[in-house]
């Protein structure tokens, strides 16, 4: 009855890749150290101990003391939870904004897809750093307007991505056949569209959140973020820049938290989006 | 039922001839169950041959090994291919012990190939003559000056029209019987002894078949071996010498085209030629397994109209059951010069320019026209996807079109629709099930269990298993895609259905199936189809009246029967005389 065109049945395989195993293990550990902290590092990571100051890497401070001899491995697991906060927060002030634009421009009157499409093209072409520092200068700095400085900063270019994907999906021959059917804008917005892009979005999300947290970092570095001796890694980098020739722990170890928990982020966003892409 | 056994080719191997295949294999390795270690023998020991001056074409359906019996005669077959044969000659040469440099001679040289869609096969960044002037080049000795001038005769031999201009131009330039024409050239350029043609006409309209099929006949006529490949049977028996039918990697039968077509042998060559909707009445059934009517516990026989002057087949006797399925022949929607212009680019393109008709419960009016002549966006115009710019669609005596969007959409389950590519037509994310239980509660929910049995109801009387219901639409074939289209478009139990090229993209054999699932519902619920279609055959099998449409105008229309006898325009008659032998 069926025609001889077999179609393939069963789901193509989702083996992980090695480097997609170990990125998983990291965003799990990140998890972990953001949520239930002292499991992985019981101790205070404000408790000062003027006289281990600067000690390298043992047994006893696997990542070494800072100045005032606060341990470095307790403060880059207690500093997971603001790190990760701020950047899943900016990524989501990024991606709602730009699901408002994306939305707005996919899929109102011409005039406002011009608009909208014309702002964002403008704030496109400023560096995402230099956005946000603009922000900062006019909202003074801290910890929540850099979170938002970094969502801000990172709109627009989702913006446009969301906006090619609703037209993709407003201009699919399956929309044409729910209006045939008799179906409402906000329906069809609501049934297709929304749920079409949000797949793209999840991506997009992973993605950026490793984005976000360099970003978030590199302000707080700049001091325009959180301050020592706050527990976040882009104020613990800045605090150990002084430092950084004679005690090169100070710095490497934040470093590395904000490099792996990057990189895990998007290697987990680019195995999602490889399998997205194969099975749809 | 036995068949007769085909052992021995019925044409004698002439002397010499320019193509002998003989017990060719072509095996893939089977990557289907991990582990495994087989092959899936795509072509299975077919033997045949072409002389010089003759026209074999190897027909069959998608699947059938036919395209990779072609690619095989000139090493084509794909890497992973394992091709064997007693017997693989080309003028002479022994194709399987060619090497690459060889083959490549082979390619263009003695054996010209004359692709499907020419839009993809040519370069689209090169002027059409340089993709000439290359094989020249390749092949022959001719300076730059005799190679264009050789360009030139040979566009003008295929005959393009202002062959000096279009040799300049690039094939986005060129329209679509224009590109195939431009790729035959470039096939026959290094004047080859076998040209090779793999459906070169599937993406064109009719007219344009027409002309490409003459030129392949006068190449033919001058000496040259034809071998062409085909799913359409029509193409086919105006232009072969013999036919080979096959299926499943084998030949099945092999004869004249009047032998295989009037009286074939083979079940499955019967069943082929039976699913021609040319030539066939209306009303008969296309496919040999029609398949099951309604389920009678689906209801029982309402007060219902027989219809006269068609074939009643037994499963009319049970219909579901319908409040007011209307009698025959009312009129359900009328569209009054309709018309609608587009600006495209400083342009305006005419798609509509007043057009005129109405359906009737229980009837089919057929739109028939080329491509860009105006059909789809008659669709939309009745669909009210469009707004006329003039005219007026009135559905069952009320305003249709004129009415703004809001207050059409409760009347909109009257009027539905079957788009040409199912696929794109559903949500990627939705089940089956998810689309027929949107479409039967009215967008409330896409949950199939509140609906199950409706459901499977709609699947059942589409002829399709309800445990489909499951299923993506990306995991089913082209005709069960197809045949879901239509459940979901009966799920609001419509008055009238537009049918937009349903059957274009299916093979022979499924359209017969998905025609006679629409004969039958039409029969079954009195619904008004316009159907709208490139294919005269397909249009002349379903339609109770005609309407033939060029550059947004109606320039013919009337009863199916009497349209092309009497045609008020020379359009009309063109479009008929275009259409493959079969019909006429």
């Amino acid at each position: 009855m069926s025609g001889p065109r077999s179609a393939v049945v069963g789901a193509p395989t989702f083996r992980p890749t090695a480097g997609e195993v170990l990125a998983g293990v990291v965003l799990v550990l990140l998890l972990v150290a953001a949520l239930w902290p002292n499991l992985l590092a019981p101790g205070d990571p404000l408790a000062t101990a003027p006289a281990d100051a600067f000690q390298g890497p043992s047994t006893a401070h696997l990542f070494g003391t800072d100045e005032s001899g606060r341990d470095i491995y307790t403060r880059v697991v207690h500093g997971a939870s603001e790190s990760l906060l701020i950047g899943v927060l900016a990524t989501a002030i990024g991606i709602g904004l730009a699901i408002v634009l994306g939305f707005v421009a996919g899929l109102g009157p011409r005039w406002l897809d011009f608009g909208t499409t014309r702002v964002v093209e403008v704030l496109f072409a400023f560096p995402g750093l230099l956005l946000a520092l603009l922000f900062i200068v006019v909202t003074g700095p801290g910890v929540l307007s850099s979170t938002i400085a970094v969502g801000l900063a990172t709109a627009p270019g989702y913006a446009r991505i969301i906006r090619s994907q609703v037209r993709r999906t407003a201009s699919a021959e399956f929309v044409e056949a729910a209006r045939v059917l008799g179906r409402g804008r906000l329906w069809i917005v609501a049934r297709h569209i929304l749920p079409n892009v949000t797949a793209a979005l999840f991506v997009l999300a992973t993605l950026g959140l490793g984005q976000a947290i360099i970003w978030v970092s590199s302000l707080s570095y700049l001091g325009l973020g959180a301050v020592p001796p706050a527990a976040e890694w882009g104020a613990m980098l800045a605090a150990g820049r002084t430092y950084i020739a004679n005690f090169w722990w100070m710095t490497f170890f934040p470093g590395l938290a904000i490099v792996a928990s990057a990189a895990a982020a998007t290697v987990i966003g680019r195995g999602i989006q490889k399998r997205n892409r194969s099975a749809v | 039922m036995t068949e007769p056994e085909l052992t021995e080719p019925t044409a004698p191997v002439p002397a010499d001839p320019v193509l002998n295949v003989r017990d060719l294999v072509v095996a893939f390795p089977d990557r289907r169950g991990a582990g495994r270690r087989g092959e899936r023998r795509v072509v299975d020991g077919i033997s045949f041959h072409v002389a010089a001056g003759e026209c074999v074409a190897i027909v069959g359906e998608s699947g059938s090994g036919k395209s990779v019996t072609a690619r095989s005669i000139v090493g084509l077959a794909g890497e992973s291919a394992r091709v064997s044969a007693a017997e693989l000659t080309v003028a002479g040469q022994d194709v399987l012990t060619l090497s690459g440099r060889a083959l490549r001679r082979l390619r263009g040289g003695t054996v010209g190939l004359i692709a499907q869609d020419a839009l993809v096969s040519l370069d689209p960044l090169r002027p059409v003559g340089r993709e000439i002037g290359d094989t020249l080049a390749l092949h022959t000795n001719l300076g730059a000056a005799a190679r264009h001038a050789r360009t030139v005769e040979l566009l003008d031999r295929v005959g393009l029209p202002d062959a000096a201009l279009r040799a300049r131009q690039r094939p986005g330039q060129l329209s679509g019987g224009q590109r195939q024409r431009a790729l035959i050239a470039s096939g026959i350029a290094g004047e080859p002894e076998l040209v090779i043609a793999d459906e070169p006409t599937t993406a064109l309209d009719q007219p344009v078949q027409a002309g490409v099929l003459r030129l392949l006949g006068q190449l033919r006529d001058d000496g040259t071996a034809v071998l062409l490949i085909s799913h359409d049977l029509s193409v086919v028996r105006g232009i072969a010498d013999r036919v080979l039918v096959m299926t499943d990697g084998v030949v099945v039968e092999e004869g004249t085209p009047a032998e295989v077509f009037e009286r074939p042998r083979h079940a499955y060559t019967r069943k082929l030629v039976a699913a021609v909707p040319a030539g066939h009445p209306r009303g008969t059934p296309l496919s040999g397994d029609v398949p099951a009517a309604v389920d009678p516990a689906v209801g029982p026989t309402a007060g219902a109209e027989r219809r006269g002057g068609r074939g009643m087949t037994a499963d009319e006797a049970t219909r579901p059951t319908f409040d007011d399925v209307g009698t025959q022949g009312d009129v359900l929607l009328e569209a009054a010069g309709l018309a609608r212009t587009f600006h495209v680019g400083g342009r305006e393109i005419v798609a509509a320019d007043d057009v005129s008709f109405t359906l009737r419960a229980g009837r089919t009016l057929g739109l028939i026209g080329e491509s860009g002549s105006g059909k789809s966006t008659t669709a939309r115009l009745l669909l009210g996807l469009e707004r006329p710019d003039a005219g007026e669609v009135t559905l069952l005596g009320q305003p249709w079109s004129q009415l703004p969007e809001a207050r059409r959409r409760p009347r909109r389950s009257l009027v539905s629709a079957v788009f040409q590519d199912a696929l794109s037509s559903f949500d990627p994310r939705w089940s089956v099930g998810a689309v027929l239980a949107d479409a039967l509660t009215h967008g409330r929910t896409v949950r199939p269990a509140p609906v199950r049995a409706q459901i499977a109801e709609l699947l059942d009387t589409v002829g399709l298993d309800p445990a489909l219901a499951t299923r993506r639409p990306l995991h089913l074939s082209g005709g069960q895609r197809q045949r879901v289209s239509v459940a979901r478009a009966l799920a609001a139990d419509p008055r009238v259905l537009i049918l937009d090229e349903p059957v274009s993209a299916l093979d022979v054999s499924v359209q017969a199936q998905v025609l006679d699932l629409l004969d039958r519902l039409q029969r079954e619920r009195n619904l008004a189809y316009l159907l709208i279609t490139h294919d005269l055959g397909v249009a002349l099998h379903m339609s109770d009246d005609l309407a033939v449409l060029q550059e947004g105008r109606i320039v013919a229309s009337g009863p199916a029967a009497t349209v092309f006898d009497d045609p008020q325009h020379p359009y009309a008659r063109l479009l008929r005389d275009a259409a493959p032998a079969t019909f006429r």
